[in-house]
């Protein structure tokens, strides 16, 4: 009963809101409302049947709480995550229905066109596919097919090693941030930040991620192009200079934590310390303290890209063409001004193109670098959120968990390729050729 | 106001010594400040090769010239069997190589010679995999790999998951389409089957590309740790990234670091030498996956 009043009250709610936005856009009232009801039946019966409307069953609730403004408010994660689900997912229906009317509209009439590229083999209908087989079959298998159990194992009790699992709703998911005890995860809000107060160890893995990834993305472009500035002169000796800059991108992050591991390392007797009481410095905990560990963290991997950082915009500045910086000269802009409206407009796809691999590589590739530096410590605070799957999938032995962390890993990367198309596909193409 | 600043410009100097001096920067103090990052960037690396010539009671004295157990280091590592573990690593890195290469040209080909019904949505959803990163899928394909397929502890385990490269076979396209199509036109003419333009037209036309795609991936395979870290457990298959750490003497309490930092530097080596070497057709690979 309370299965069918959810997928009515589901329905009625997506006609109210897209009905809304719709006639807010200038379209029909009721060809809105009438697209949010389809979405929202779709949306709530697409996610809610596969989990069996669990999220109603108070079997499966778990609580946080949240200090705001003075008040306390208890929050049911998981029927929040399901309410969040059926959103997003009717949100996806919604687009893709209208894409697709759009799209016959335009289409109608029209045949499909016929493919008719020049140059291509005739009389070969089964080779293409021969082909691509091996490549096929191999995403299909080692990653698609992973993905997708990604889905069914987070909703899943599956331990490693065990063949059987059991179906545990998406209490896997809201372990991540509740609990089934009303009081042990308890976060403050105040000035626009979110305190955890207790227990609520994924939020600080997150931070971490967060933490690395923009740090290591200001560090390495920020010393990156200004060696390339440097480096990409007409001087005597530029290639050699640039030759004995970039190699470090080729050494591994295993090599790369270990050698770390060494400077920064061994207590008030390791390399740093005993450099900085050489200057009269006092020692500093590099890998103990927390905070000292994560930068120790950030300037390892920053050390480790900045090679590459520097190859790519030597590249870029020396795309530069030399007839600006003369135009912007004639008109009287000095060096700083020259590099602030000329030099950066001109190389922004490579901006772009550096920052989202560097993006890439701090949130999903630290794994050696962290393993082999402070192996996530001290307590957790260069744990990120790979690093956290692995503690959890493979030493603690919870495939569940770490199959629904695995998830929300996986909508960073939506989110990051999301921005990145939207920030490539506006601001930058310009200057690509 | 063109013409303002026109004006102002004469008060500099020539333009002629102006760009000179934009080009031919030579000033001593740029040569510094390049020196100095050369050193700060192979620093941590000089300082390892350093300690791989030393005893540990040496390393910790901040002995900055080289010690003495250069030697018993590197007999503790042909102790620890390093030789298997570097030719290991040669091996999976090359299978991998080899086979992205190959299963990318002939993807390449397949999307670019031939008609087919859904080929853009074929191309579509093998770009489609780049979204999902290997970190993201490593619990369930862990599962999979060692408990569905029972490939624990295996070259097998280690190599076929990494073959299918999305990478490669948007870089094959992008380069076969480059191609003009009269050349597959005149092969057709001559009487050519899509396998004898591929050996001797195509492939011939690709070197560059295909040094590119080696390069990036060899790299890659070389440099690989999380996944044999989980999948192999018997030393006599493990590779060096993971190998490293048990580069121990097992004799001092604590790590010997000399003989560790030793094997970082040996492993360091064969990336380091062919990035270097190919680093012209290292960055053609990166323009080419840039350009539409």
């Amino acid at each position: 009963m309370s299965a069918f009043l959810f997928t009515i009250l589901a329905s009625a709610l997506g006609a109210l809101v897209v009905g809304a936005i719709l006639k807010r856009r200038g379209r029909g009232l009721r060809g809105g409302m009438a697209l949010g009801a389809i979405a929202g039946l779709l949306g709530s019966l697409a996610t809610m049947i596969p989990l069996q409307y669990c999220v109603l069953d108070p079997e499966h609730h778990m609580f946080f709480k949240i200090s705001v403004l003075g008040g306390t408010i208890t929050v049911n994660a998981v029927a929040l995550l399901g309410i969040l689900l059926v959103i997003v997912v009717a949100w996806a229906f919604a687009l893709a229905i209208d894409r697709l009317r759009h799209h016959w509209r335009a289409r109608s009439g029209t045949v499909w066109q016929a493919d008719t590229a020049p140059g291509t083999f005739v009389g070969y209908d089964f080779s293409p596919w021969i082909f691509l087989a091996p490549t096929l079959v191999g995403l299909v298998v080692f990653t698609y097919y992973p993905a997708a159990q990604n889905f069914f194992l987070g909703t899943q009790i599956a331990r490693r090693g065990v063949a059987k699992t059991a179906f545990n709703c998406l209490d896997n998911f809201a372990s991540l941030i509740a609990s089934r005890l009303q009081d042990a995860h308890y976060y403050i809000l105040s000035d626009g930040f979110v305190w955890h107060a207790e227990n609520a160890r994924y939020l600080a893995v997150f931070g971490n991620s967060l933490f690395f990834s923009v740090f290591i993305v200001i560090v390495a472009n920020v010393l990156g192009l200004s060696i390339a500035l440097l480096a990409s002169q007409k001087i005597r000796g530029a290639s050699v200079y640039r030759t004995l800059m970039i190699w470090p991108y080729a050494i591994s992050g295993v090599v790369v934590g270990i050698v770390f591991a060494i400077l920064l390392g061994g207590g008030g007797s390791g390399f740093m310390n005993q450099v900085l009481r050489l200057f009269g410095a006092e020692p500093v905990p590099f890998l103990s303290d927390p905070w000292w560990a994560r930068a120790s963290v950030v300037a390892a991997a920053a050390w480790n890209k900045l090679g590459f950082n520097v190859l790519i915009y030597i590249a870029a500045l020396q795309a530069v063409p030399l007839e600006l910086m003369e135009a912007a000269a004639i008109d009287g802009a000095n060096a700083w001004k020259r590099f602030l409206n000329v030099t950066i407009p001109m190389i922004s796809p490579y901006i772009f193109f550096v920052v989202f691999l560097n993006l890439n590589y701090s949130f999903f590739d630290l794994y050696a670098v962290i393993d082999n530096l402070t192996e996530g410590g001290p307590v957790n605070a260069t744990t990120n959120l790979v690093v956290d799957i692995i503690r959890v999938g493979v030493e603690s032995r919870d495939i569940g968990k770490a199959a629904a962390q695995s998830i929300v890993l996986f909508m960073v990367v939506v989110g990051l390729t999301y921005v990145q198309f939207r920030v490539m596909g506006r601001r930058v193409t310009y200057g690509a050729d | 106001m063109t013409a303002l600043t026109r004006r102002r410009a004469v008060d500099r100097p020539p333009l002629v010594h102006l760009l000179r001096e934009l080009v031919t920067a030579n000033r001593w103090y740029i040569h510094v400040l390049l020196w100095i990052a050369v050193i700060f960037m192979g620093f941590p690396l000089f300082y390892a090769a350093l300690v791989s010539t030393q005893n540990n009671a040496q390393m910790f004295r901040l002995q900055m010239i080289p010690g003495d157990s250069f030697s018993f280091n590197l007999q503790t590592v042909l102790d620890r069997n390093i030789a298997r573990l570097m030719f290991n690593t040669f091996a999976v890195a090359t299978m991998i190589t080899l086979g992205k290469v190959v299963l990318s040209i002939f993807s390449g080909m397949a999307l670019v010679y031939f008609r087919f019904p859904a080929k853009s949505l074929v191309f579509g959803f093998i770009l489609a995999a780049l979204m999902v990163p290997g970190e993201v899928t490593i619990i369930a394909l862990f599962r999979l790999v060692a408990l569905e397929l029972g490939w624990g502890n295996t070259w097998t385990a280690l190599v076929v998951p990494a073959v299918a490269s999305p990478t490669g076979v948007f870089l094959f396209r992008q380069h076969f389409a480059s191609i003009t199509p009269e050349l597959s036109e005149a092969a057709q003419l001559d009487g050519a089957g899509p396998l004898q333009f591929l050996l001797r037209v195509l492939v011939p036309l690709s070197r560059n590309t295909i040094t590119a795609l080696v390069v990036i991936m060899f790299i890659g395979g070389w440099n690989s740790y999380l996944w044999p870290l989980l999948i192999v457990t018997n030393p006599d298959l493990q590779v060096i990234q993971v190998g490293l750490s048990t580069l121990d003497d097992g004799v001092e309490i604590g790590r010997t670091w000399g003989p560790i930092m030793l094997g970082a530097v040996i492993a360091s080596i064969p990336p380091i030498a062919i990035f270097v070497l190919m680093q012209k057709q290292f960055l053609q690979g990166f323009a080419l996956t840039r350009s539409k």
